[in-house]
């Protein structure tokens, strides 16, 4: 009995060194709501904290320890670039709005185009939160900002407005395509017309107070390098063209 | 969301994108609405031009026939990029799907451009009706009048009656989208 109870403290002490440099490695990687579901299955071994973008870009601005800022648009990293908090940002990643409704569709909603019959229970995201402001270059591009006049509730993030749509809570609501293959067969997705998307795209950036820039530089590589491509287009996302030189390894 | 601000306005005018000066738009939203369905449009049947093109389907006149309304077709896009700015689709922005066997054949080449090109006319009429701004209604009207005469050349290319339709349907966004969906995504 002795000897076990020896032999466990002898196996926990070696391994909290091991756990602490564990720790010390991980990185802290901000990341917009849309990406909770592929960060993890792209690099499980960092710590990540997801919340809307333009949240995430004041805790950068705050000096929150982090090393990696990945937003749901370009403008919040090209901004935090402009003022010196990260490095150069570079795009990774692409995704569509779609219209959400509850896999019961109780609006009966075919087409964004029904949203004008009026009546209809919309949520959308905070204007300053990237699916927000996407939601409202949408609607212009359709003819449409008439229809925010049904909005009944603004989300912080685009994870609290897919849970409330799936849970019924609104007739509809715009979400990423990504996200409605999160929320599974509890919502619907209503394809919204191509020639009316924005350009949604993605960029991540090292932030310039990162305790280890080398590691956290490693990470974008992982995000931006085959494996992460891959993880991304199998979760719904769009990726950017391969510069050529690039192309031209992938195929040799 | 401004459409032609005076100076974008000036400049149209200056540019003859534009012919009549001083004219309000009614309604911007609609307006530049319309003007992106009908540059997406445009990139489409651009890309359709270029697979046919390359599908050795066609015949050498079909051929620069197609090259003929390949040109008149980015230069209704890049008017209606003019009018719309640095947000009109381009091809980064669209995807445009057409099945397998779509340019196997010079019957299926053309027919699928008699498709198309028949969307088209009826968007750029829906946009038409819906435009408030007297400039670009003149400007969609012009398009869709030389898509009138592709989509007339594709009909007689295929053998088929291109004087049989006496008021070609004008399409509505909705409509037109719907329409575009199995092509654009």
């Amino acid at each position: 009995m002795r000897r076990s109870i020896l032999l466990i403290t002898v196996v926990a002490a070696s391994l909290v060194p091991a756990a602490n440099a564990a720790a010390a490695d991980q990185l802290t990687v901000l990341a917009a709501s849309s990406l909770r579901e592929v960060f993890p299955q792209i690099d499980g071994a960092q710590r990540f904290s997801f919340a809307g973008s333009d949240t995430l870009a004041s805790q950068v601005r705050a000096k929150v320890p982090a090393d990696v800022f990945a937003a749901a648009n370009a403008q919040l990293p090209d901004a935090l670039f402009a003022e010196g908090l990260v490095e150069r940002p570079v795009v990774f990643a692409t995704n569509r709005l779609v219209l959400l409704v509850p896999a019961s569709n109780p609006a009966n909603l075919r087409s964004v185009f029904d949203l004008r019959r009026g009546g209809i229970k919309l949520i959308i995201g905070q204007r300053t939160v990237p699916v927000g402001s996407y939601t409202r270059t949408v609607l212009a591009n359709l003819g449409l900002t008439s229809v925010l006049g049904t909005v009944v509730s603004q989300e912080r993030d685009v994870a609290a407005l897919t849970t409330k749509v799936a849970l019924g809570e609104a007739d509809a609501g715009f979400a990423y395509a990504t996200d409605a293959r999160a929320a599974g067969d509890k919502v619907r997705v209503i394809k919204l017309p191509a020639w009316a998307q924005p350009r949604v795209r993605y960029k991540v950036a090292v932030l310039r107070s990162s305790g280890d820039r080398a590691a956290a530089n490693a990470f974008i590589r992982k995000l931006t390098g085959t494996a992460g491509r891959k993880a991304l287009l199998a979760a719904g996302f769009g990726v950017p063209a391969l510069p050529a030189k690039s192309r031209a390894a992938a195929r040799r | 969301m401004q459409l032609l601000g005076t100076t974008r306005r000036s400049l149209l005018l200056a540019a003859g994108v534009l012919s009549l000066p001083g004219v309000a738009h009614a309604d911007s939203e609609t307006d530049v609405s319309s003007a992106r369905l009908s540059a997406s449009v445009e990139r489409l049947l651009n890309a359709y031009w270029a697979r046919a093109l390359a599908s050795g389907t066609l015949a050498e006149r079909e051929r620069a026939a197609v090259e003929q309304m390949r040109r008149n077709d980015r230069a209704h896009y890049a008017a209606l990029a003019t009018v719309i700015g640095p947000t009109v689709p381009t091809d980064d922005d669209l995807e445009f799907v057409f099945a397998a066997d779509a340019f196997s054949a010079r019957r299926d080449t053309l027919a699928l451009g008699v498709r198309l090109t028949g969307i088209a006319l009826s968007a750029h009429l829906g946009g038409v009706a819906a435009v408030g701004d007297r400039g670009l209604r003149s400007l969609l009207g012009r398009i869709a009048a030389a898509e009138s005469r592709h989509h007339a050349a594709l009909v007689r290319m295929a053998g088929g009656n291109d004087l049989s339709d006496s008021l070609p349907r004008p399409l509505a966004a909705a409509e037109a989208s719907d329409a575009l969906a199995p092509y654009l995504q």
